[in-house]
């Protein structure tokens, strides 16, 4: 943050910026307008409104802070925040542990990796539904389920998987990781061409073995692509929804019922428009704080500040 | 109009971002801040003149109801120019797909916007009727005009006393056995349970053959699992003047009976989040289904095996679940006359007959009804519309089922029982009414 | 034994991940309506393009996939455009504000934007723009995840290069264009990829803004041929179809992911 503070009279200081920084202000203007028509707007509405009765047809009602008091005496909405802390911690990890590990594959010298890069893309490009339905017919809690035939050989009984209290959320959890991995694999794989050959042929030098070399050249090296990746998984796996919306209706007895789909439930079938906003403000705090959490451990970045 | 207030909103939202974007760059310039800027002319074109007699034009939505093979489009233009034809008020058809059909339209009203007629189940009527969505159209529709209709479709589309929708189609559930897994248990297809006992009896045969015997859709509408046994055992969840019933004597009955299915295995176990069984159905491993004529079209054209359809079961009384899909108006039509006269053209006998003949639903006139003269599958399921209960007629109707869902799939889960399961669901209601 | 091992692992990765792929065309190929339980149901005993006939018969099909490309095409270019623009002056300018200016920009997309969808509806209808291409593009001229990713590798290119071109007596855009663009042209090149992903599968959206199916892009177009019950093989088929184009662009631009951006070559 420099800012020059001399006493220069205030049209020079701004000539120099300009020459300084002409490009900034002429790309960030429009762009920053563009936000505050497109997000700032109804950001701020929907804040406005959940101090008020929003209702569909009918002017909004000033009620203070009755929605954002429902909030304390509602279970099922500290529940589904409970569920949604859960869920991103089935999520965030393994996706990008997997999406890393795709990324070590098809970066490794082996043969079609052109092949393989695009085979582990498939699932997302291939639309949600079909992926989601395939996803609930292989972990189907009957005893033919696929899954359910495949443990069977291994002498486990048959188990309930979405309809289980405590397995149901860990099966949308492997969906969605199984969605996105081949995203991350990208990001990783583009953070992986990037890393100087010359540092590996440095530790190679100093005898390290290719486990050394991964973690003391690979992995701190991708750490632009580790802090991209774990924001990016991070807003994703808060705002789950769909798969619940999907395969589970938010059961079995609200064990999948994740935040976005209670605010869903709120907003467009309860018709309660306001604490449906509330439950999204309470949203947005939650990925903010976690955001900054990170942020802060590893965001930073010693080339740059 | 509530858009006056978005609008006031975001005139106070850009006064302020101009004012912050001013203070912020200029240190030394005095701040004018340009308030007198035009007058709020949203309240201008909400205006329109209103007319007498039909004229003008309407917006209907519906929903695809077939997957257009049978001539379901060209249906709907005929019905706008021979409606124009006839009154001279131009109708604009629009097909809309079911996803987030609600989200859309409360969307559109919410903003002025949206049709002047649209397409809604009795779970959304009452609901949209309380928060004066839809129009009431007592006013423009006689005692005489509905006097045609079955006497559960006018129930099912009105509220407090109220018209707001006319009825297009009817449903009603009734059980589609499998014949083939009949035949393999020795059971007559003319002596199929007509109780709760016989129909007990039959599950545990068809089990120890090792097939189940019936479908139950946990994660789906509550209209097709606890409430036709609920209304069959006599019970019900809610009455007009509130009084919870759901843990009544009667009512806890149909907690126990699903439960029982459940841990004899007479139902699937994914039971508890399934949204359909069609697939174990289909493929023959289960004995029988509450089906409507989708599923029994379904079955014809497909063919997996020979099927037989029975009664809806009794216990202290003989009921089933239908729906009733029905035309609304919306309550910010501009052309409310002309949407109401649009519901009653396109719900009479004859429009009946082409729209549920290319549809395969039941009319909701009896003298409509011959169409299926000729189709003996689809005449015995319009025979039964006279048990069916449209679900549970009820302005909180929609919010009662998730919180009961949650309490039966605890009970599957063996956490508690059905008792505890109808008195937490009471409870759960209770806290809902009196919000 | 360790190369038998991870070729087997691979196998079986390739196989999962393989599989959705492989029960969407073959069952776009079945006369069905309804899934089977049968494990193989999908197996194509009597291939059929039944399926892709309905869809390409239905007369307005090809317009559909117009307005895709239309909604889709506008604002992949922008969003690129903007990618690289905007992660360069978030990496590279100093100016007051950056920071907050970015993290602002990173925080509204925190919101889950079901309810945006309200607000945002009222807009459009004031600005007419219901019914039509606006809606879609407009909003979607530039993204901030395509910034951030851009913004992310240009950070870890070394800060030499750039004072060497300013001591040349370069000015902001010759750096841009001539050094920045082709250094990062990899990441916009990815982030062309997911935008088209995102905005040709964009369901929800359209399906607010749009109810004149002459408008509909080929997502909603093909809700809308859809039965209250599904048709399991038209949607199958349907599902082919919009894969194609979103899958033909990954192979397009995966040529410039293997580049990398590729730092060794330029210290």
């Amino acid at each position: 943050m420099t800012s020059t503070t001399s006493k220069q009279s205030l049209s020079a200081r701004i000539k120099r910026e300009l020459n300084k920084n002409l490009l900034v202000y002429i790309v960030l203007i429009p762009v920053i307008i563009h936000f505050i028509i497109f997000q700032v707007y109804p950001f701020a509405l929907s804040f406005y409104l959940t101090f008020h009765d929003w209702k569909i047809i009918g002017d909004p009602e000033f009620v203070g802070l009755k929605h954002w008091k429902n909030l304390f005496d509602d279970e099922i909405a500290w529940k589904a925040i409970w569920n949604t802390v859960k869920f991103s911690v089935y999520y965030i990890l393994p996706t990008m542990a997997l999406g890393l590990i795709l990324a070590l594959i098809i970066n490794s010298g082996i043969k079609f990796s052109g092949f393989f890069k695009g085979l582990f893309f498939l699932p997302v490009v291939t639309s949600f539904v079909i992926i989601a339905g395939i996803w609930g017919w292989l972990f189907r809690g009957t005893e033919d389920g696929f899954i359910n035939y495949l443990i069977g050989f291994v002498g486990i009984d048959p188990q309930l998987f979405l309809s289980s209290s405590s397995q149901a959320l860990l099966v949308l959890a492997g969906l969605s990781i199984f969605k996105v991995a081949g995203t991350t694999m990208i990001y990783y794989y583009a953070g992986l061409q990037s890393i100087d050959r010359q540092l590996y042929e440095a530790a190679r030098i100093d005898g390290a073995n290719s486990w050394k070399m991964f973690w003391s050249v690979t992995f701190p090296m991708l750490k632009p692509i580790h802090f991209y990746v774990a924001i990016t998984t991070t807003i994703g796996s808060f705002q789950i929804f769909d798969s619940a919306f999907l395969l589970t209706n938010g059961g079995p007895n609200y064990s999948t019922t994740t935040i976005v789909y209670y605010l869903y439930h709120q907003g467009f079938t309860s018709l309660n428009l306001s604490y449906a906003a509330v439950l999204s403000y309470v949203l947005f705090f939650i990925i903010l704080i976690i955001s900054l959490i990170q942020r802060k451990y590893i965001g930073k970045d010693p080339n740059y500040y | 109009m509530s858009i006056s207030i978005f609008k006031k909103f975001g005139l106070l939202f850009l006064v302020l971002v101009l004012s912050a974007v001013m203070v912020a760059c200029s240190d030394d310039e005095t701040n004018s801040t340009d308030t007198n800027t035009t007058t709020d002319n949203g309240s201008a074109n909400s205006e329109t003149e209103e007319s007498t007699g039909l004229s003008g034009e309407i917006t209907v939505w519906a929903h695809p109801y077939t997957d257009g093979t049978t001539g379901e489009g060209d249906m709907w233009k005929t019905f706008a120019a021979d409606f124009e034809s006839e009154t001279g008020v131009k109708v604009n058809f629009e097909q809309i797909p079911w996803a987030n059909r609600d989200q859309k339209i409360l969307t559109a009203l919410a903003a002025g916007q949206g049709p002047d007629v649209f397409y809604v189940i009795p779970d959304q009527m009452p609901q949209y009727a309380e928060q004066q969505l839809i129009l009431d159209i007592s006013q423009y529709v006689t005692d005489e005009e509905l006097s045609g209709f079955v006497p559960t479709a006018i129930e099912a589309t009105s509220w407090k006393g109220k018209q707001y929708g006319m009825p297009i189609l009817q449903t009603a559930e009734s059980l589609v056995y499998n014949k083939e897994i009949l035949t393999e248990l020795g059971v007559d297809e003319n002596s199929l349970p007509t109780t709760w006992d016989e129909f007990k009896a039959l599950a545990e045969k068809a089990k120890a053959a090792g097939y189940y015997a019936f479908s139950y859709a946990g994660g789906g509408s509550l209209n097709n699992t606890l409430y036709p046994f609920l209304w069959q055992a006599g019970g019900n969840v809610i009455d007009e003047s509130n009084n919870i019933l759901i843990n009544k004597p009667e009512a806890v009955k149909s907690f126990e009976l699903i439960n029982e299915m459940y841990t004899k295995g007479w139902i699937p176990q994914d039971s508890i989040t399934a949204l359909d069984h069609d697939s174990l159905y289909f493929g023959g491993k289960l004995l029988a289904v509450n089906g409507s004529g989708i599923s029994v079209n379904r079955l014809l054209a497909e063919k997996p095996f020979d099927f037989v359809i029975a009664p809806p079961l009794k216990d202290a009384e003989q009921l089933t679940y239908g729906t009733v899909g029905m035309f609304v108006g919306s309550a910010i039509s501009k052309n409310p006359e002309a949407a109401a006269e649009f519901m009653k053209y396109v719900t009479n006998t004859e429009n009946q007959r082409t729209f549920n003949n290319i549809t395969q639903y039941i009319p909701t006139r009896d003298d409509a009804k011959d169409i299926f003269d000729s189709q003996p599958y689809m005449a015995q399921l319009a025979g039964y519309t006279q048990y069916a209960k449209p679900g549970i007629i009820h302005p909180e109707g929609r919010n009662i089922m998730p919180v009961v869902q949650a309490e039966i799939q605890a009970m599957l889960e063996g956490k508690q029982s059905p008792q505890e399961a109808a008195d937490k669901s009471a409870e759960a209601i209770d806290k809902l009414i009196n919000k | 034994m360790k190369k038998v091992i991870s070729y087997t692992a691979l196998a079986i990765l390739a196989i999962v991940f393989i599989m959705p792929f492989i029960i969407m065309v073959f069952g776009s190929l079945k006369e069905v309506k309804q899934a089977q339980i049968d494990p193989l149901f999908w197996l194509p005993t009597n291939p059929s393009i039944q399926n892709y006939i309905t869809i390409f018969s239905n007369g307005i099909f090809l317009r559909w996939i117009w307005n895709s490309i239309v909604i889709t095409v506008i604002p992949v270019m922008t969003q690129m455009i903007f990618a690289a623009l905007l992660g360069y002056i978030f990496a590279k300018k100093q100016f007051w504000g950056k920071e907050a200016i970015f993290w602002t920009f990173m925080a509204v997309i925190m919101i889950p934007q079901q309810l945006f969808i309200i607000p945002k509806y009222i807009m459009f209808a004031d600005f007419g723009w219901i019914n039509t291409y606006w809606a879609l593009i407009v909003p979607e001229l530039w993204a901030i995840m395509g910034v951030f990713l851009v913004r992310q590798f240009l950070q870890g290119i070394p800060k030499d290069l750039e004072e060497a071109a300013y001591i040349d007596g370069a000015n902001d855009w010759q750096i841009f264009f001539k050094i920045i663009l082709p250094l990062s042209f990899p990441v916009v090149a990815t982030v062309g990829t997911f935008a088209f992903i995102s905005n040709w599968n964009d369901l929800f959206q359209p399906l607010i803004y749009l109810t004149n199916e002459k408008m509909f892009p080929v997502t909603v177009g093909l809700a809308s041929m859809l039965g209250k019950e599904g048709n399991f093989g038209v949607e199958m088929a349907g599902a082919t179809i919009s894969f194609i184009p979103t899958f033909l662009i990954f192979i397009f631009f995966q040529r410039y992911f293997t580049e990398g951006i590729t730092m060794s070559g330029i210290k």
